[in-house]
């Protein structure tokens, strides 16, 4: 079974993607609502895939990402940034942020899976 | 009868003024031979003395087109004895041009016999330069006064466009900030809906009440996202672009909505148009805005107009108004969209480019369609009007510059 953590500050959100996600996808599903112990919980968990808010409290989804990117151990697990972010330097919804894939909240089931599907390694 | 007493103080008097006036007086016999002159006409005729005039005519002394122009006024005083007044007469000397202010008279003896003629001028050119000099300043005043108007009114304009763009700044902070607040919890509504979808329930109403929530979901979610669009800055892709192309592309994806209301097409696109620099995409985005406001005013059936046609900016008239940044004599690619719905009340009239402002039910629309129309084809540098047809109908004109300018 696949192990997905979701790195997001908003509680209700993570609690309820890990329910729908569960149920929907089969994965086994992780929170994480603390940005400043999110490495700790890749450490920990070692999820097959990331889904990662980026406007955090003290520490952004950009920074975490590269903290991840630059551990040997853990830098090959893919990332999708998952946020709720608006800015002018806004991707495209469905477009890359800093080479990683990116959807805008609200995003729907279907989308959402079929991003996770299309990232996820290829069982060996 | 005058004692010599009296013929002396006359003599005095005509004595001092021929000799002091600063004026150029002459008495003149019937064949226009001087009799006399005073010294200032003398200094004028670059004589020593003023005798030295005597027996001589104005041929000896002026060329021979203005000598005769003389005699006639002199010929014409003695027949009819009318004298001539305050003539301006212009005389080119050696030192330039001369300009005198003439008047003459008829001279009798005591009998009341003509024995010729008298006359004075005045050297006004000093009058007469400055009168030039006044109206070239009056002239530079007037055009610098020209300018400044000109530079008033584009100051004010800058100044319009400034704050408008301090007003967008703002709007656009404010609605980017609400709406990453108000996306968190419409991804956790739609991440609760989907769950729940997932489940089955015993009472068919819930599947109603999900679907009811979703739908309001993503209408919030939409509204956030026109707000977004209408805030946030806006960079252009400008290209050289065939605008009956974007025309035929944004009717092909309204073409069920147009459908839908039993509106009738009729394109009347002029295939010889120059390209014009647009950003493809936003340009279709505006012209899908024009179409489906004209079907929504059309929604018992109608038709829809869409013309182009090459246009010249000849003076402030018909669908150029002053507001315009277009220089007189370019050429403009225009877009009419005219619709056969109820028009616009002109109370409203004034308000639709405003944001928030709609006549639709809530619900149906953010009143920010238009808004965004107008600010991207400002941003082409274009202009939109749109007014009540006298026929009935609304008719929406888009102008662009041409790329020939």
């Amino acid at each position: 079974m696949n192990k997905i953590l979701i790195i997001d500050d908003e509680a209700g959100f993570t609690r309820l993607m890990k329910l729908t996600l569960q149920q929907a996808g089969g994965y086994e599903v992780f929170e994480e609502n603390d940005a400043t112990r999110a490495m700790e919980s890749v450490r920990r968990v070692r999820p097959d895939l990331i889904l990662l808010d980026v406007v955090m409290p003290k520490m952004d989804g950009g920074d975490i990402a590269a903290c991840i990117r630059k551990d040997s151990a853990l830098a090959h697990i893919p990332i999708i940034f998952l946020s709720a972010i608006v800015s002018e330097k806004d991707p495209i919804p469905g477009g890359l942020i800093g080479g990683f894939p990116f959807l805008s909240k609200p995003v729907s089931l279907d989308a959402l899976i079929a991003c996770i599907r299309e990232n996820l390694p290829d069982p060996e | 009868m005058s004692s010599p007493t009296q013929i002396e103080t006359e003599r005095l008097f005509l004595h001092a003024m021929l000799e002091s006036s600063p004026d150029y007086l002459y008495f003149k016999d019937t064949e226009g031979r001087f009799l006399r002159i005073n010294r200032a006409l003398a200094a004028y005729f670059g004589l020593n003395d003023p005798a030295e005039a005597i027996g001589k005519t104005d041929f000896d002394f002026y060329p021979e087109a203005k000598a005769r122009e003389q005699w006639q006024d002199e010929l014409c005083i003695m027949q009819t004895g009318r004298p001539v007044t305050d003539k301006l007469e212009r005389h080119v000397r050696p030192g330039g041009v001369v300009w005198l202010l003439s008047s003459k008279a008829v001279l009798c003896d005591r009998e009341g016999r003509v024995v010729g003629t008298f006359g004075m001028s005045r050297d006004i050119t000093g009058e007469k330069r400055a009168q030039q000099a006044l109206q070239t300043v009056n002239a530079d005043l007037l055009r610098s006064r020209g300018e400044l108007v000109q530079a008033l009114e584009e100051l004010r304009s800058v100044q319009l466009q400034l704050v408008e763009a301090e007003k967008m700044k703002l709007v656009g902070r404010l609605a980017a900030g609400v709406a990453h607040e108000v996306k968190n919890p419409l991804a956790i509504i739609t991440m609760g809906l989907e769950y729940l979808n997932s489940r089955t329930f015993e009472d068919p109403n819930i599947r109603t009440i999900l679907s009811e929530i979703g739908s309001a979901v993503e209408r919030a979610d939409g509204v956030i996202r026109e707000l977004l669009d209408f805030s946030a800055p806006k960079k252009l892709n400008l290209e050289p672009q065939e605008i009956n192309r974007l025309i035929r592309h944004a009717l092909v994806l309204v073409r069920g909505e147009l459908g839908g209301h039993h509106i009738k097409l009729v394109e009347e696109l002029d295939e010889r148009l120059p390209p014009v620099r647009l950003d493809a995409t936003k340009i279709e985005q505006v012209l899908v805005n024009l179409f489906t406001n004209a079907a929504y005013a059309m929604e018992n059936g109608g038709t829809l107009t869409v013309r182009t046609s090459l246009r010249q900016v000849t003076g402030m008239g018909e669908n150029i108004n002053p507001n315009d940044n277009f220089r007189l004599g370019a050429h403009l690619v225009a877009v009419d969209v005219c619709d056969t719905g109820p028009g616009i009340p002109e109370s409203m009239l004034g308000k639709i480019f405003e944001p928030f402002f709609t006549t639709k039910p809530t619900g149906q629309g953010t009143g920010l369609g238009l808004t965004v129309t107008k600010t991207i084809i400002d941003l082409h540098g274009g202009s939109i009007e749109i007014r009540n047809r006298p026929e009935g109908g609304a008719c929406a004109s888009v102008l662009f510059k041409a790329e020939t300018d």
